[in-house]
């Protein structure tokens, strides 16, 4: 949601995303700092009784002016984009715990999204990841046009995959939750069609991402259903569970394979619930 | 002291390998139009020629070169200073050290080059190093391998044949083994902003090296994704990788578009500026081989005449 497109921060009211992120890195720049942070405080205190999550994007190279005055009552936490090292967030860390105490926050409560986009931003990613416990969960978010990275003839974007594995490994690794879709040629700068970005939640998913960031309202369903586990997959892990239960007594089904299994499909069911739940407070009518 | 300048020329498109044993090959290496010429120490030279490679390299460097082409070596990973030693001498521009594992490798490669450099009254920092990332121990250490030394310019890999038998897997397989590898790799080189090589991959069921169409369409899909270095192992792919590594008449109206501002956001206008500076070195590249060609090709008819 860009900060100065009122008609957006209107819209974004009612677009039914689970997290809005109030955004002065990409679509304000060069706008003037007060104007810009003008803006975002209005954004805030416009969404932040909403249902969804709200979030505010900076600049890692630019944060202490655009956070400063851009910290409202509402808002959940802070996506870093461009951070490169380690030291950006700690940097972003303490000048939020600065703002937490100076506005009464909760210490610790607001969130840090990390979007490494650049190459130096993705080699560093574990440092950048563990360095505060603040930060719950990472992306890639711009990196194909920040690296430029380009189509292959298969149709991949060139690096993508990689990254996102690595990604996915990192975030895994430290506890956190890795941001992402498996966007090929076509989806550039997060951008495509309803049908695409269904597709690139599906295989996201697969991969393990849990959501996407995105750019335009009309990607929100598909990425809301991509990353969804399906009615089919729902239904499975039940059947599974239920079968588990009335063999409870057979020594065979307690091997610890079969735990496995039934750990994978409790999970599921977990993750489905808690996405049923957020279906309920946006007010989105389930239809599967 | 002050350090040299980048390579003479950094338009490496075809990037051609050659035996430095086989005389006829470095004899005939300026009609062949690449960009660079490889002498190789390494894999096509016998364990029992190594010792003629290297008397043959001093001599190979300015022959190699009458085309226009800058000179490369790939040396070998287990004889490194001595590799060196035949290497370094005015013209080289490039020494290619396979399986660099560690940071230490390409820190002692880049001593010893500067040793040879002051002995030989090179300007200190004209020979580039080019570490190839070959082995499993040398992916996990790519970053720090690229950092080693300023003398790094270009960097890549995770791939290829050493890399496959390090691993113990198939080489030819027609999908994406080496996906992760590669990535390691080209990842530190964009991180430290090198010229990146050996980052792509293409589908190759077949190995066979000669195949000039294949080369055409590997250059195009490397130069769509934004690479400008190709290696070739045989003098039939050359052309095929030059042209299809320099900008198409097409991509040069398009960028000029995008630099007059008809419709573009900053990504692509970079992209397009990058384009256009890019054609103008292939050009430049282009128009010196061109000239060295012509003046051997008549000095040596001269000669010829005599």
């Amino acid at each position: 949601v860009p900060a100065l497109s009122t008609d957006w921060v209107s819209r974004a009211r009612t677009c039914r995303a689970d997290v809005l992120v109030v955004d002065l890195a990409y679509f304000c720049r060069g706008q003037g700092a007060s104007r810009e942070a003008a803006a975002a405080r209005a954004a805030i205190a416009a969404l932040s009784d909403g249902p969804a999550e709200l979030f505010l994007q900076v600049r890692a190279s630019s944060m202490a002016a655009q956070l400063a005055d851009s910290v409202r009552p509402g808002l959940a936490g802070v996506i870093l984009a461009g951070v490169e090292s380690a030291e950006h967030v700690i940097e972003a860390d303490e000048l939020l715990t600065r703002l937490e105490l100076s506005n009464g926050f909760p210490p610790g409560g607001l969130e840090i999204v990390t979007a490494l986009e650049s190459a130096a931003g993705n080699q560093n990613a574990e440092s950048i990841v563990a360095a505060t416990p603040r930060t719950t969960s990472a992306s890639l978010g711009r990196a194909d046009l920040v690296m430029d990275l380009r189509p292959e003839p298969s149709g991949a974007i060139h690096l993508l995959d990689y990254l996102a594995q690595r990604l996915i490994l990192l975030a895994g690794a430290l506890g956190k939750q890795a941001l992402g879709a498996r966007w090929t040629a076509g989806d550039r700068g997060l951008s495509t069609t309803p049908g695409r970005a269904l597709q690139a939640a599906r295989m996201g998913r697969t991969l393990g991402f849990r959501g996407s960031l995105c750019v335009r309202e009309d990607m929100i369903a598909p990425l809301r259903v991509g990353f969804t586990p399906s009615a089919a997959e729902v239904a499975a892990a039940s059947r599974f569970l239920q079968e588990m239960r009335d063999r409870a007594t057979d020594e065979c089904w307690a091997a610890a394979e079969d735990s496995r299994s039934a750990g994978a499909a409790t999970r599921l069911l977990a993750f489905a619930d808690a996405c049923a739940e957020q279906d309920r407070k946006l007010g989105i009518a389930r239809s599967r | 002291m002050t350090m040299a300048p980048v390579m003479r020329s950094i338009v490496m498109r075809s990037m051609l390998y050659m035996p430095v044993t086989e005389q006829r090959f470095i004899e005939s290496a300026w009609r062949r139009g690449a960009d660079a010429v490889i002498l190789d120490l390494e894999d096509s030279v016998p364990a029992h020629r190594k010792a003629d490679a290297r008397r043959a390299v001093r001599e190979a460097i300015p022959i190699a070169a009458r085309g226009g082409a800058s000179i490369c070596v790939r040396i070998n990973s287990d004889s490194v200073a001595e590799d060196l030693d035949a290497a370094v001498w005015p013209g080289l521009e490039l020494v290619i050290r396979p399986k660099a594992e560690r940071a230490e490798d390409v820190a002692e490669t880049g001593d010893l080059i500067s040793d040879l450099e002051q002995q030989r009254g090179l300007p200190l920092g004209t020979v580039k190093i080019w570490p190839l990332i070959e082995t499993a121990a040398g992916v996990v250490n790519a970053y720090d391998i690229a950092k080693a030394s300023p003398r790094v310019t270009l960097f890549g890999g995770g791939e290829g044949y050493d890399m496959s038998l390090d691993l113990g897997v198939s080489m030819f397989t027609g999908f994406d083994q080496f996906f992760y590898s590669r990535g390691e790799a080209e990842l530190a080189g964009r991180a430290l902003g090198k010229v990146l090589a050996n980052c792509l991959y293409y589908p190759d069921e077949s190995g066979e090296v000669a195949d000039a169409r294949w080369a055409q369409r590997y250059a195009e899909a490397l130069r769509g994704c934004g690479f400008r270095t190709a290696t070739a192992l045989h003098p039939a792919t050359v052309a095929a990788l030059t042209s299809g590594l320099t900008p198409s008449a097409t991509e040069l109206a398009d960028a000029h578009l995008v630099t007059e501002g008809r419709s573009a956001d900053a990504y692509d206008i970079d992209r397009a500026r990058d384009l256009l500076a890019w054609a103008l070195l292939c050009r430049e590249r282009d128009a010196i081989k061109d000239t060295a060609v012509r003046e051997y090709a008549s000095s040596d008819a001269k000669g010829g005449s005599q």
